[in-house]
């Protein structure tokens, strides 16, 4: 998730083409991360003396690191502590950058910086965003103060990238009654815990989800593909349901509704998050204790 | 080999399904959008097993479970389950359940729920 959501932070920034943007997706899962890299990234070395050793280990047939040793850059033990992070999601990212020829480490550090100060994050909170751990990342999109739905989101998203597409790109989620879009799905769980999932989409937004959760190629956002959002939606309230009864908390799933007719969905209050997948913004819905509502067209 | 009748309410389950279980070598014999007319087919096909999912309109997964083992007390049904809540899962097991898969399963969850439920066939 680190990638889509520093590589749309560039795109945005007019660094990478859209197309460029898509190619990384699927590169950075097969790169390999050299240790110069790692290095650079780390600040134990510059781009240009990891260039020099690059060079070096061209002419020499000598790993990287003994020549960073032998040379006096780093000690045995930087080298072992960097080995460890070749599997690095960030790192991949930044690898994948270079191998394009698109943007140095250096480069990609100095665009960090910039992302920090815009979104106003922390250290830490980049900390969060380069561990590409879902459960770290989701915390920054949530609101102050509605700490109540991660959990519930939590689950979703958690779904989402399991059964959907391992690159999500995240707004950041807000309180609403509202939410507009014309077609999409809702799930109402009743019991000792009462919530509604809901997941809507403009257009064909949605057709992107419904391929891949369903496995078929849908051609439009028609009954048989909302359908698969419907049976998406069941299957992360499944696994809600599944955690809650761990901890004794009884529930009920009642059958996911779907429309191709709608203009939106209504509740008293909802979290919405917008997610981008496969380029397509939708919108994922969550409403505790109330209860979702779709609006159909009159 | 066996003839599996498929009973759920969502068409992209039944489709996925019927890939994994055809896949795994078994025939599916007819689909069945709801627990009603699962029962129905039940009585008129005698499959070997059925998939039986539990969150359906109409009659639910546990209802038709009830109806199919009320008339043959020896019929194998698998439940799908989207959560394996406990009340649901107690229920099931009371009115005769063979087996649960859990969504979102596998090709290889659903295979070996199979195999484990019609071996048991066998002896
Ligand atoms: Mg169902």
């Amino acid at each position: 998730m680190v990638a889509i959501i520093l590589g749309t932070y560039l795109q945005k920034k007019g660094l990478l083409t859209y197309d460029q943007l898509e190619n990384l997706l699927l590169q950075q899962r097969k790169v390999h991360v050299k240790l110069g890299l790692i290095a650079v990234a780390e600040g134990l070395m510059t781009q240009e003396e990891a260039d020099k050793i690059n060079g070096m280990q061209a002419a020499m047939d000598k790993r990287f690191g003994d020549i960073a040793i032998e040379q006096g850059y780093l000690t045995e033990g930087e080298v072992e502590a960097l080995l460890k992070e070749q599997g690095n999601a960030y790192l991949k990212f930044a690898q994948a950058l270079e191998d394009q020829q698109l943007m140095t480490v250096e480069q990609l550090e100095q665009c960090m910086m910039d992302f920090q100060v815009e979104n106003q994050m922390t250290f830490s909170d980049m900390e969060d965003i380069k561990s590409d751990d879902v459960d770290r990342i989701l915390p920054l999109y949530i609101p102050a103060g509605q700490e109540k739905y991660l959990d519930t989101m939590g689950t979703a998203l958690r779904t989402i990238l399991r059964c959907v597409d391992t690159e999500i790109y995240l707004e950041k989620a807000y309180v609403a009654s509202e939410c507009e879009g014309e077609n999409g799905a809702i799930q109402y769980i009743d019991g000792e815990r009462r919530l509604t999932y809901g997941m809507i989409g403009r257009g064909q937004a949605l057709l992107p989800v419904a391929c891949a959760f369903g496995k078929e190629e849908f051609q439009e956002m028609n009954e048989d593909a909302l359908d698969a959002i419907g049976e998406l939606l069941n299957c992360i309230s499944g696994l809600y349901a599944n955690g809650i009864s761990r901890g004794g908390v009884c529930v009920e799933l009642y059958p996911p509704e779907y429309s191709t007719d709608i203009s939106g969905i209504t509740c008293d209050e909802m979290l919405v998050l917008p997610l981008y997948i496969k380029g397509q913004k939708i919108h994922f819905a969550v409403a505790m204790e109330n209860k979702i509502e779709m609006k159909r067209e009159a | 080999m066996a003839n599996i009748l498929i009973v759920d309410d969502s068409r992209t389950s039944r489709k996925v399904l019927r890939k994994m279980i055809e896949d795994a070598g078994h025939t599916v014999v007819e689909e069945c959008s709801n627990g009603e007319e699962g029962y129905l087919k039940y009585k008129e096909l005698k499959p070997d097993l059925v998939t039986m999912d539990i969150t359906m309109p109409k009659l639910d997964g546990l209802e038709a479970l009830q109806l199919i083992i009320k008339s043959d007390e020896d019929a194998k049904v698998i439940m799908i389950t989207a959560a394996s809540q406990k009340e649901k899962m107690i229920q099931a097991i009371k009115y005769g359940a063979s087996e649960f898969i859990a969504k979102p399963y596998d090709s290889e969850d659903v295979k070996q729920a199979i195999n484990k439920v019609l071996k048991l066939q066998n002896t």
